[in-house]
């Protein structure tokens, strides 16, 4: 009885082995030459058949530093960073703001954006770049280039705690609540609000039209190139004038009851009219 | 009632109340993507309601199922109580604490990272605490029935271990052992993330591990469809098991085979190499031995039962088998679903076909049919089975019971033949919502739209299961006569010792795992190359 023990065990286990001996053989000698349409060398043949590539090794490939937009990276630092500023501290630093973006943070100028009420890791987000030099702006970059991580985390607290800018209410474009899937475009509002709240994304319902007009142009032209992972900028690449007016409308002009939003119905049948 | 009972009367209790809340959320989710449904204006819904979906249906329902069962087998075929209950006890209230804890994270859309975990989406701790608390708690099972396995063994030393309790032992081993793949992610890999410990994650090391779970997962789920068929089936059908030898053969080529074959999961991962996706694509088609051995031996088994009962010709017998009963109608519908299904399966597996329908809705067609329909629906008849014999309350209802089974296996067949089809077509998976107005699309729509209303079917069907429960268990308590498992035709050859135990096999899983996984898992440590930083979805 105990010799069939072994017998039953060892002939499975010798067959088991057979079947990866001759699956290693198929798997890492033959069929690595076979796909390469000749036969490399063997340790080359091995490396490729294991996973090694030119690429294996190196954390990540080196990007040049205008490749990288942005220096924000959201890790769980960055976002401790951003809960402990302190509003207190920023309302006093954000006094050389208000000529521009108001002291309540809504400006009177279109060409400003208002800043009350956006979520803390936006305002971060776009002050950091300015102070890296990742966003581009004469004026802006001027103000962040002296400020510190502590004093950017401080001032957005502050904007952050401010109430928001009044928002319409106006029937949303298609792009902002399902966006266009045969053009691969998201919906504004998975990361933009409310249906999702993406990190460091900014509010946008209240935001001027104007400038967000200015920004999604931006976007598309390339001129601004601050977003992680070119989101942004291959969005707005896709974007239509029209769309791009409807949706700054939308978001900024549905306050006003005089202008109805041209959003739903007009996005919808431009998408309609170039499908083929 | 014995307490090895009442432990599984209350895990299939939870396990059949869970599965009818989950089965609610899939047939909403078809419904809501489908052209029957505007599109959702917040998708996050659709993931947290697949987070829900999948959390339960893969995690919580099968493995109180499996435990359930495992308690029911030990109750039958130890001939005395079950060692160990107050750890079984503690077990069942670790996996219930577990449960509550990741459905409460996801309830509140802090964990809508479906049912994978793959990061670098990463999710609230209190849901991965909960997954854990579910592993951990049936450990404890496994423990138990390892204790009661070794203590029979030590008092019977020469005899034949049970068949019903060599097949639930496999399960526990396989459980064991592939359980581990996950929680080793979870711990070192997701936890120090999801605490904030730490800001990246190698993304590449935890699809591995994940990969060392996700498929012997899939055959722990599937073990007690087999215990049935082996164990249940012939002799309710009325006639003995054909060959208890090739019966623990199956088990053990499961048990070795079922786990180191997981990198199939990632043929389209471009870090792993291509050498050990063909390995892992070779130990995958040796799976599908077991599965014909098992479909041969219980075709025969059904057979003689047949020819017992009179039936004669080529296959005219098939019509004189007792289809009146659950458990003989659940077997031939799962076995069709399981042809079907594992026709899909092979596709899947193929190194080279798989990139036709990577991640496409073909997937989800074939594991929904593999588990949701040729095993749930064995899972189905093995409570008609034996919840008359944990309560005392004969089965209130047979014809009610037989028109679920055939809802459920109509209803299945309508909802992922569809998926199958639109997943050749090119649909992909896990999304909320499609664009039915693109032409590419549209042609899809008609297949969806079938799915869907399937999916209705699917959801009165899993009603129709906790009616027919509750509905015994109200009813008039009546003697039930004892359970009786199937012996193989071969119960007086000898066996060779091998098959009675499992000591050479589980070195063997493991040595297997070392060669299969080794260098996959290696190669992290080595080139730092996936590591990327987290997305925290909850914050």
């Amino acid at each position: 009885m105990g010799q069939r023990i072994d017998r039953v065990g060892l002939s499975w286990s010798l067959g088991v082995a057979a079947l990866v001996i001759i699956a290693f053989a198929v798997g890492f000698l033959w069929m690595p030459g076979a796909q390469a349409g000749g036969a490399p060398s063997l340790w080359s043949a091995l490396c490729r058949a294991a996973g090694i590539t030119a690429a294996s090794g190196a954390p990540a490939a080196p990007l040049g530093a205008a490749a990288i937009p942005s220096e924000v990276i959201w890790t769980p630092t960055t976002e401790r960073l951003i809960v402990a500023g302190d509003a207190a501290r920023g309302s006093a630093l954000a006094a050389t703001c208000a000529g521009c973006h108001g002291a309540n943070g809504i400006g009177a100028s279109d060409q400003f954006p208002d800043l009350a009420a956006q979520p803390a890791a936006a305002l971060y987000k776009q002050l950091s770049d300015f102070h890296s030099g990742k966003r581009v702006s004469p004026i802006m970059q001027g103000f962040a280039a002296t400020l510190t991580e502590q004093q950017m985390a401080d001032l957005a607290a502050h904007f952050a705690t401010l109430p928001a800018p009044a928002a319409g209410a106006g029937e949303p474009p298609r792009l902002v609540t399902v966006g266009d899937p045969a053009r691969g475009l998201v919906a504004c509002a998975a990361c933009h609000g409310p249906m999702g709240h993406k990190l460091g994304a900014p509010e946008l319902a209240g935001q001027k039209a104007a400038y967000i007009q200015a920004q999604l142009e931006a976007f598309a032209a390339g001129t601004r190139r601050n977003d992680i992972n070119q989101q942004m900028r291959a969005i707005a690449h896709e974007l239509r004038a029209e769309e791009v007016s409807a949706l700054a409308q939308y978001y900024g002009g549905a306050a006003k009851p005089a202008s109805p939003p041209q959003g739903a119905a007009s996005a919808a049948q431009t998408s309609a009219d170039t499908r083929h | 009632m014995n307490n090895a009972n009442r432990l599984a009367l209350t895990h299939w209790g939870v396990a059949f109340a869970a599965f009818a809340a989950a089965v609610i959320l899939g047939a909403w989710q078809m419904f809501v993507r489908s052209p029957l449904h505007p599109w959702l204006s917040d998708a996050e819904l659709y993931y947290r309601s697949v987070t829900a979906h999948g959390t339960t249906l893969g995690y919580v329902f099968p493995t109180l199922i499996v435990m359930g069962l495992g308690y029911a087998v030990c109750a039958t075929t130890l001939d005395r109580p079950l060692r160990g209950s107050g750890w079984a006890w503690a077990g069942f209230w670790l996996l219930i604490a577990g449960t509550l804890s990741a459905s409460v994270s996801v309830a509140l859309g802090r964990a809508s990272v479906l049912y994978t975990f793959y990061p670098p989406l990463t999710g609230s701790v209190f849901y991965y605490l909960g997954v854990v608390l579910v592993v951990v708690g049936s450990w404890f099972w496994i423990g138990v029935m390892l204790a009661n396995y070794w203590h029979w063994k030590h008092t019977h030393p020469q005899e034949r271990v049970p068949l019903a309790l060599f097949g639930v032992m496999t399960a526990a081993l396989l459980w064991g052992w592939t359980s581990l793949g996950a929680a080793l992610e979870i711990l070192f890999l997701i936890l120090p993330v999801a605490f904030g410990w730490k800001a990246t994650v190698d993304a590449g090391l935890a699809r591995m591990l994940f990969s060392w779970t996700l498929h012997a997962i899939v055959y722990f789920w599937l073990l007690p469809a087999y215990i049935a068929f082996y164990t249940l089936t012939p002799k309710i059908a009325g006639g003995p098991l054909y060959s208890d030898r090739m019966a623990r053969v199956s088990l053990i080529m499961i048990l070795v085979f079922a786990m180191p074959i997981g990198i199939h999961h990632l043929f389209a991962d471009p870090q792993v190499g291509s050498g050990f996706k063909f390995l892992h694509a070779v130990f995958t088609g040796m799976v599908v031995v077991p599965t014909l051995l098992t479909v041969f031996t219980l075709v025969a088994s059904l057979e003689i039962a047949a020819r017992l009962r009179g039936g004669r010709g080529l296959l005219r017998w098939v019509a004189a088998l007792p289809w009146k009963r659950p458990m003989v109608l659940a077997t031939g519908l799962s076995l069709l679903m399981l042809a079907l299904g594992g026709a899909g399966g092979i596709i899947n597996m193929s190194y080279a076909l798989n990139a036709s329908i990577h991640n496409t809705q073909f997937v989800t067609g074939h594991f929904h049919l593999i588990y949701g329909g040729a095993v749930v629906i064995m899972y189905f008849a093995l409570a008609y089975e034996f919840w008359p014999r944990l309560t005392g309350y004969p089965l209130r209802s047979p014809s009610l019971a037989r028109a679920q089974l055939w809802l459920w296996f109509v209803g299945m067949l309508v909802v992922t033949i569809p998926w199958h089809v639109v997943g050749l077509m090119g649909q992909p998976r896990r999304m909320a919502y499609y664009d039915w107005s693109d032409p590419q699309s549209a042609a899809q729509a008609p297949w969806v739209v079938a799915s869907a209303l399937g999916g209705g079917l699917l959801l009165i069907s899993a009603g129709l299961v906790l009616i027919i429960l509750v509905r015994s268990a109200r009813g008039a308590r009546a003697q039930v006569e004892p359970l009786d498992y199937a012996l193989g035709m071969d119960r007086n050859v000898p066996l060779p010792r091998a098959l009675n135990s499992f000591g050479v096999w589980v070195v063997l899983m493991v040595a297997l795992t070392v060669v299969n996984y080794g260098y996959p898992i290696a190669q992290h440590f080595f080139f730092k190359n996936t590591a990327v930083p987290a997305d925290l979805v909850a914050r």
